[in-house]
């Protein structure tokens, strides 16, 4: 099958001079499409960095990202905030939400950034699926950090991208709520057949995906198909986390 | 993006309040501005000619200069016109009647008047209610404003230019509310103007206007009854449109300058601590194109809501604007603000365009804010000054180093403006000129040894946030200071030359503030003297204008009277067309002795005037020096301004008032001050914005660095350490801000020694005590009122970690 988004030889350097930091080094990973890839790894070992340079949020000094047919390195500014659009959906730790918008309209962002009209009750279908229906209206400021999340997960959904990117989606969030939104993520694998890449670093998380590769200095070091929890935690504390 | 945009707005309508406080502001001095000037530009409208069709009078248009600096000048009196010409627009086919019209200043029973010949009565028209028409030369009808009292067939004694004459009140005309009229016959009026000012014409319909034109040639003007009273030189509103716009347009523009800078501090930190926000819209698929759309769009609609409520300002301002100017002497007596569309235009205009400029570099940031942003904690970036802001920094420098040697032999008078270069570059490249010796100063200073670390660490770490504090307290010390030391440096030197020149044991002024009638001084054989003005046009003079002051003198009679310290040539010569230049004049226009200048008269006549002597002694008095029979015949008013004594003065008549040697300087001290006023009123706005600016960002930098300093309590801490630590940073960022400022105003001062006019620099102790003062309160207020007010707000949990 072909992958949903292939990096090759990716690197990622900040800082100039003596303070340089390389925060990928030659990074070549896939992703399958329908898969749910965890990324772990030592805190400053270039989660993060991997997802912005594979998300088309960042630009890698060297390498190539392909997403589907596209190869991101070659495109303008503006072609890329079009596909974030389309292509791709975000979960972030934190700060997912416009402010000043309600429930409802951060889910439709995205659609009202491609100038689209959303028909009516689209907001309204992606909450009921997160279990934020009667919520619509509220600002983020008037909902709780995970109700905050199953929102950004909602927006997610709402324009049917490809893959969906997150990063630490349950960093902030308590056991209980942490499994509704993994539930969740899983479901959209599942059931509507995209494509996840997540960052964590709870081995518990971890082991809902299908897959979980393991950076360390920028370098991928290891992967494990078919994780469970024990497992992961144990290669982790190898890796000196 | 636009309804993001407009929410954004409706939920951070907080941040935005100091931008749209300062842009109302500005909008509210641009639209009141703009209602002034409608009002002085609007159709001056038919006055005293409404029955007239169309009224013909010599040229009043003086152009000086070519191309690009070309200045139209338009006199308040042109020349007078002569029967003969009278004569024969009277017999041009289609003319039905042609008035010969003339004012001539007087004053009746204390109040100012003007007299007109009756036939010119039938113009406005006044009616007799009373009695009936002059006939005799020392026959008066009287309006009944001035009449007021009078009955008729009694005695009025008017004060004419050619004296005090005693004239018998044969009627009483209906008052109109123009101006006070007097009516004499055609002949007597005549005598004592010596010509008519212009020409009323009636017309059968279809006469064609321009046709005359064309026939009268250029040496003539036809009015239109809408724009007739501009010929009526009793017509106080005739008087000092120049000045009012030139007040006008300086005070506007330097407020706008300021304005902008001052906004553009406001919106980039709005911006800066949006850059999540920004980042994550980014994120979500938001092209550049459409942050940037976002960014304007909201800048813009806070710039036009602004925009209107400077507009509803105006209306309320315009009319106390005016008063002042009217107070200052810069308005005529009875100038009135009738409000017009157009300024509100220019006001919406003028708010949304000071937003965009002010906004530009905001977007500049907003749209280099990288999408990945969003994934990461950190909100507000490191900062580092940007070499668009650095070129606008040095440029503005530069700027003031420019002014500062080309005008410095004209330095008092452009002090202002270079401090106002230098302040803007300062405030520009603060963080580099002001945060680093804050940061020193920070290290140097403060109790205890935590306080001064916290201190010091946030001082060394927010030079941008100390600069943008620092910056408008460095230009509130740097404008106010340069204004009071110039104005006191000039007037200073006024006063040292008047000293000098005037010897008179007493000086005789009219008690009215007008002028005497010139048959005073020649009765007593004094120095009368005419001011006036001329424009010389060949000459490419460096102060920007071609319009000098100048005084009628008899040089016959300047012994013991005037010392004007002649350089070359000889007094004796200044008759016929003979004058007299000062030394700066001749230097600016290198004019040397024998040179016949190409002139325009105080009533647009031209004239070809010699020079025949040199003299030093000109502040306060004038440039030029006509014989005074000259003066007398184009100036506005054919009057004395001053007549000087020499002994014993022994004159009893109306309206004189005799002032010693000593009485004169203190009413000419008065006078100085009344000119200084007009530099303060155009100063306030500027000042005003540049006092807002300090409260605005010092909420701004109490706001960033809030979660900083709760963070240290948090850490343990005490409410004294912080405190502490914050009135280090107040005191350092005000010392700071104000040793700029000084700064400044020193190097705006810098090229006074090559100004001839200057004479020593003065520095008036009390206003500069208080210009000081004036900065360190606001600088403290500015920085610790909303640190306090933001502390006491919600100092527990929350420490910053949320938006
Ligand atoms: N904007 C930046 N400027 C400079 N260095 C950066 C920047 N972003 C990341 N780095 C550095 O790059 C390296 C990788 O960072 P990255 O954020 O990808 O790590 P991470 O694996 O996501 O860590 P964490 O688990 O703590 O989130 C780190 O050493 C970090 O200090
Ligand atoms: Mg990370």
């Amino acid at each position: 099958m072909r992958p949903a988004i292939a990096l090759t030889t990716v690197s990622r350097s900040y800082g100039r001079g003596d303070s340089a930091v390389r925060a990928l080094g030659n990074v070549s990973l896939e992703f399958p499409a329908g898969s749910f890839t965890a990324i772990m790894g030592p805190s400053g070992s270039g989660k993060t960095t991997l997802l912005q340079c594979a998300a088309g949020l960042d630009r890698p000094d060297s390498g190539s990202v392909r997403v589907g047919e596209l190869e991101l390195t070659e495109l303008s500014e503006k072609r890329l905030a079009q596909l974030r659009r389309r292509e791709v959906g975000f979960v972030f730790q934190s700060f997912n939400l416009l402010p000043s918008l309600t429930a409802a309209q951060n889910v439709v962002l995205p659609l009202r950034l491609g100038g689209q009209r959303p028909k009516r009750g689209t907001a309204r279908a992606a909450l009921d699926r997160v279990g934020l229906g009667k919520r619509a209206r509220h600002l983020p400021a008037e909902l709780s950090g995970g109700q905050q999340q199953r929102v950004a997960i909602a927006r997610a959904l709402v324009a049917e991208p490809r893959v969906i990117f997150a990063d630490e989606p349950t960093g902030a969030l308590d056991t209980r709520s942490a499994r509704e939104a993994l539930a969740l993520l899983r479901s959209l694998v599942d059931e509507d057949g995209r494509t996840i890449v997540m960052v964590t670093h709870d081995p518990v998380a971890a082991a809902v995906a299908d897959r979980v590769v393991f950076l360390a200095d920028g370098q991928v070091v290891d992967s494990m198909t078919a994780p469970r929890a024990d497992a992961v935690a144990a290669r982790m504390t190898a890796l000196g986390a | 993006m636009l309804a993001i945009g407009l929410r954004t707005l409706r939920t951070r309508a907080g941040s935005f309040l100091g931008a749209f406080i300062m842009l109302a502001i500005v909008a509210t001095v641009v639209a009141s501005a703009g209602q002034l000037m409608a009002s002085a530009l609007r159709d001056p409208g038919p006055g005293r000619f409404a029955r007239a069709d169309l009224v013909v009078r010599a040229q009043s248009e003086v152009t000086l200069g070519r191309g690009e600096a070309q200045e139209i000048i338009s006199v308040p009196r042109s020349a007078r016109v002569s029967d003969a010409t009278v004569t024969k627009l009277a017999d041009l086919p289609g003319v039905e009647r042609a008035v010969g019209d003339l004012s001539v200043p007087v004053s009746v029973s204390g109040r100012d008047a003007h007299v007109h010949g009756w036939p010119a009565a039938a113009l406005t028209p006044y009616r007799l209610t009373e009695g009936r028409a002059p006939r005799m030369a020392d026959e008066v009808v009287l309006d009944a404003g001035v009449a007021h009292g009078v009955h008729v067939g009694e005695a009025v004694r008017v004060v004419t230019p050619a004296g005090v004459r005693t004239l018998r009140m044969t009627g009483i005309v209906a008052r109109q509310p123009l101006q006070s009229a007097l009516f004499m016959t055609d002949r007597a009026a005549r005598e004592l103007s010596g010509g008519y000012d212009a020409v009323a014409l009636t017309v059968a319909p279809g006469f064609d206007a321009q046709a005359l034109r064309t026939r009268l040639g250029p040496g003539m003007e036809v009015l239109p009854r809408s724009e007739a009273s501009a010929a009526d030189a009793g017509n106080p509103r005739a008087l000092a449109q120049e000045e009012l716009f030139a007040v006008i347009g300086a005070g506007g523009g330097m407020t706008i300058f300021v304005a902008i800078f001052v906004v553009a501090g406001t919106i980039t930190f709005i911006t800066d601590r949006r850059r999540r926000e920004i980042a994550l819209l980014r994120a979500m698929g938001a092209t550049p194109g459409q942050v940037r759309r976002m960014l304007l769009v909201e800048t813009a609609l806070v710039g036009l809501l602004a925009g209107a409520v400077g507009c509803g300002g105006a209306l309320l301002l315009a009319g106390t604007l005016a008063d002042a100017l009217t107070n200052v002497g810069v308005a005529p007596e009875g100038f009135t603000v009738r409000p017009h569309w157009i300024a509100h235009v220019v006001g919406l205009v003028a708010g949304t365009l000071v937003a965009l400029l002010a906004s530009l570099v905001a977007v500049r940031r907003g749209l280099k804010v990288r999408p990945g942003e969003a994934l990461v904690a950190a909100a507000v970036p490191q900062r580092r000054l940007g070499p668009v802001r650095a070129v606008l920094g040095l440029l503005a420098l530069g700027g003031g180093v420019t002014l500062v040697i080309a005008l410095s032999h004209d330095a008092t008078a452009y002090a202002v403006l270079a401090a106002l270069c230098f302040a803007l570059g300062v405030a520009t490249l603060s963080p580099l000129l002001l945060g680093h010796p804050a940061a020193l100063l920070g290290r140097l200073i403060g109790a205890d040894g935590a306080s001064r670390f916290l201190a010091g660490a946030g001082l060394a770490t927010g030079r941008f946030r100390v600069g943008a504090v620092a910056g408008p307290i460095a230009l509130v010390v740097a404008l106010a200071g340069a204004q009071v030391i110039s104005i006191a440096t000039a007037g200073e030197a006024v006063r040292e030359v008047s000293a000098a020149r005037v010897q008179a044991d007493h000086v005789l002024v009219a008690s009215s503030g007008g002028g005497l009638p010139p048959e005073i001084a020649d009765r007593l054989g004094a120095t009368g003297m005419v001011a006036t003005e001329v424009f010389l046009l060949d000459r490419e003079l460096s102060n920007g204008s071609s319009a000098w002051p100048a005084a009628g003198l008899d040089p016959e009679t300047l012994d013991g009277t005037l010392d004007l310290d002649v350089r070359a040539g000889s007094l004796t010569d200044v008759r016929g067309d003979g004058i007299a230049v000062s030394t700066r004049l001749a230097e600016a226009g290198d004019v040397e002795l024998g040179a016949t200048l190409s002139a325009r008269m105080a009533d647009a006549g031209p004239r070809r005037l010699r020079v025949v002597a040199i003299y030093e002694r000109a502040l306060g008095m004038g440039d030029i020096v006509l014989p005074r029979a000259l003066a007398l015949e184009h100036a506005t008013a054919p009057l004395d301004s001053a007549v000087f004594v020499r002994g014993h003065a022994d004159v009893e008549f109306p309206t004189v008032e005799r002032l010693t040697r000593a009485d004169y300087f203190r009413a000419l001290d008065s006078e100085l001050e009344d000119g200084a006023q007009v530099q303060w009123v155009v100063a306030a706005l500027m000042l005003l914005m540049a006092a807002m600016a300090v409260f605005n960002s010092g909420a701004m930098a109490a706001a960033e660095r809030r979660p900083e300093l709760v963070l240290a309590r948090l850490a343990g801490a005490t409410r004294g350490q912080i405190t502490r630590a914050q009135t280090i940073e107040a005191l350092a960022t005000t010392a700071v801000g104000i040793v700029g400022g000084v700064a400044i105003v020193m190097a705006s001062l810098a090229g006074i020694g090559n100004d001839a006019q200057a004479g020593t620099l003065v520095v008036p102790l009390g206003q500069t005590a208080f210009v000081l003062a004036l900065g360190a309160t606001l600088g403290l207020l500015g920085t610790l009122l909303p640190a306090a007010l933001l502390g006491r707000a919600r100092l527990t949990a929350n420490a910053g970690l949320r938006e």
